[in-house]
């Protein structure tokens, strides 16, 4: 079994969960997660992992918290796989990927908050934005396309957000892997009728032919409701340098539930960086690298997304949604049945049904299946 | 309660029965102290017979304007929050392992409660019934008791064609409260049981709310109340559903 392991950070948290004071109990909660895949692509494999969440906090002061989360993870059945398995590369630039068993600090951070100002530094959650699958204004984070409510990864961070009684201000300071620069967010809120509006600032440090570079980006989003349906939608605008041409990103979408408690949503997104694919020759490298290596949050430029949701009884629903990839004309359909079989015990029981030409993104997969479990405590 | 008393002494006085206005007005300061702040615990009963117990901690100001939950137990939903302002036109739900807040829109709250009775449309009401709502008065099937029927105006969204409350005479509080959908069917029926006054205020201590067409049934049971509470400037905005 191989370990991604801080010793630094299991250090602290050891200490961290001795030295909790009489005054500040140290409360724990998380969950055990089971989940097993059926992938057919040129052939049938099955994989899966086992998880394990600890979520601790501590409250040592009225305005003082601290949050940690370890997350060990293994995985079963297949685990070594190529890229070409799942996307549609090229054979001169498909590579092998390992899903390797990990234990990790997933978040470790302190909150501080005095009066309207709410100070969080650490490796935090960072959830931004208002749409559902696509945030082009979350700058830190890129969500999977097909799980979409899943969590993400924590963001070694400091956040400033100042509540007041005219709107929100959140700052987020991120620094670079190597030290040399930051990404950083500026955000304003404000409240206007039933709607919220943000606007925003960013600059983005990336990582590109082993060097730092930036864009700066410029939008907002607004979420809200029209003629009663839910409605939301992001923008960024976004240049390399200052001589760069501002490309845009933005995803738009609606939702409504109806008296029957019957739920749909719709949602469209775009990128103007998105791959360029061409029926004869697919993606071009470049679009696939700008996704693999995190750039881009999608490998093409305009998808949809269309989710219908019905509840069985009190317990328990049925959705079936879809994303197409508009690009590539290519689209995945999945039924899912959500199952609450005990109090603190879920199931989510997932088909997915790939269509598209075999040089598509949906195209490369042909039928998959997923289980998950998931015991609170 | 005093413009309570008051009535009561001008009617005995005057030998005059309570107008509709009046006994509207006597329901509405008893059902609505201008601030709340309570532990509840709802057990959801499910057609097949499966139970479901949540536990939540409760907060209300400007009589149910603004309402802010946050589930305690079970596991699962520990931590998860609902802030409601404006009589429940502006939901806010706040997951804590994401940190995430979503902003639903209104239609939201025809959904359950954590898949109880209860729409989030249910805790909204309050003083809003009588101005959103037109309302006259039935004949009750007991000397002791009335009976008024509430028909949301046409300009306001309700899952609701009419709602029929049954109040004590003597406290002015709902005992049992009808919902008809849109349909004009009966829907549900929430008994008030268990009546104690906490500060003044009559309180149900145990609230149940029956779907008559599915079987179903969640009971709310109040463990805490306290209405002589006062809350910060920015306690019902979303900021606050992260602490």
């Amino acid at each position: 079994m191989k370990f991604s392991f801080n010793i630094g950070v299991a250090s602290l948290l050891f200490l961290f969960a001795l030295t909790g004071s009489s005054q500040a109990q140290l409360a724990f909660s998380g969950y055990s997660e089971h989940e097993v895949d059926q992938i057919r692509t040129s052939a049938q494999f099955y994989s899966g992992y086992n998880k394990f969440r600890l979520d601790m906090e501590q409250h040592p002061d009225a305005r003082v918290s601290i949050y940690a989360t370890l997350e060990a993870k293994r995985y079963f059945g297949k685990t070594s796989w190529l890229l070409s398995d799942f996307l549609p590369v090229a054979s001169s630039i498909d590579t092998t990927f390992v899903m390797q068993d990990s234990l990790t600090a997933e978040y470790l951070y302190t909150v501080l908050e005095y009066g309207s100002l709410m100070i969080t530094v650490g490796k935090q959650p960072l959830s931004i934005g208002t749409g559902y699958i696509w945030n082009p204004t979350d700058i830190f984070n890129r969500k999977d396309m097909l799980d979409p409510t899943y969590e993400l990864s924590g963001v070694s961070a400091l956040r400033l957000q100042y509540s007041g009684s005219r709107g929100d201000l959140d700052f987020i300071a991120q620094p670079f892997g190597d030290g040399s620069s930051v990404t950083a967010y500026l955000a304003g809120t404000t409240r206007l009728g039933h709607f919220e509006l943000t606007g925003l600032a960013a600059r983005r440090t990336f990582q590109s032919s082993g060097t730092a570079e930036a864009y700066d980006g410029y939008g907002g989003s607004a979420v809200g409701e029209l003629l009663g349906l839910g409605v939301w939608a992001e923008f960024l605008a976004n240049r390399s340098g200052n001589s760069g041409t501002f490309k845009s990103e933005w995803t738009a979408g609606l939702d409504y539930t109806f008296e029957s408690s019957f739920y749909f949503m719709l949602e469209r997104y775009h990128n103007d960086r998105g791959g360029i694919y061409s029926p004869e020759d697919g993606y071009s490298p470049v679009g696939v690298f700008d996704y693999l290596g995190g750039f881009n949050r999608a490998l093409a430029g305009d998808y949809q997304f269309i989710m219908l949701r019905y509840p069985l009884g009190d317990l328990h629903s049925l959705s079936l949604w879809g994303i197409r990839n508009i690009s590539d004309d290519s689209y995945v359909v999945a039924p899912q049945l959500s199952l609450s079989l005990f109090e603190d015990v879920d199931a989510d029981i997932s088909l997915y049904l790939f269509e598209g030409s075999a040089n598509s993104e949906f195209g490369t997969q042909q039928l998959g299946g997923r289980i998950r479990l998931r015991l609170y405590y | 309660m005093k413009y309570i008393t008051l009535l009561l002494l001008g009617a005995l006085v005057l030998g005059q029965e309570l107008t509709t206005e009046a006994i509207v007005d006597s329901m509405l300061v008893v059902m609505t102290p201008e601030n709340a702040r309570g532990l509840s615990r709802q057990i959801n009963k499910t057609s097949s017979g499966a139970v479901r117990t949540l536990e939540y901690e409760y907060y209300a100001d400007k009589g149910g304007e603004d309402v802010l939950m946050r589930y305690t137990k079970p596991n699962k939903v520990k931590g998860t929050a609902f802030l409601m302002t404006n009589h429940a036109d502006d939901i806010w739900v706040y997951f804590p392992r994401t940190r995430r807040t979503r902003k639903l829109a209104s239609h939201a709250n025809k959904q359950k409660v954590q898949g109880s009775d209860f729409a989030y449309e249910d805790f909204a009401g309050g003083r809003t019934w009588k101005d959103d709502y037109t309302h006259r008065r039935l004949p009750a099937e007991k000397a002791d008791e009335y009976k008024l029927e509430f028909v949301p105006k046409p300009e306001i969204s309700s899952s609701y064609s009419r709602m029929v409350l049954t109040l004590g005479k003597k406290d002015f509080f709902p005992k049992v409260i009808k919902y008809y959908n849109t349909k004009g069917v009966h829907e549900k029926t929430l008994y008030m049981q268990d009546i104690k006054l906490i500060e003044g205020y009559p309180t149900a201590m145990t609230m149940v709310m029956h779907n008559e067409l599915n079987g179903t049934e969640t009971r709310m049971e109040t463990l805490e109340m306290t209405y002589s509470v006062s809350f910060p400037k920015d306690f019902f905005s979303e900021g606050n559903l992260k602490k």
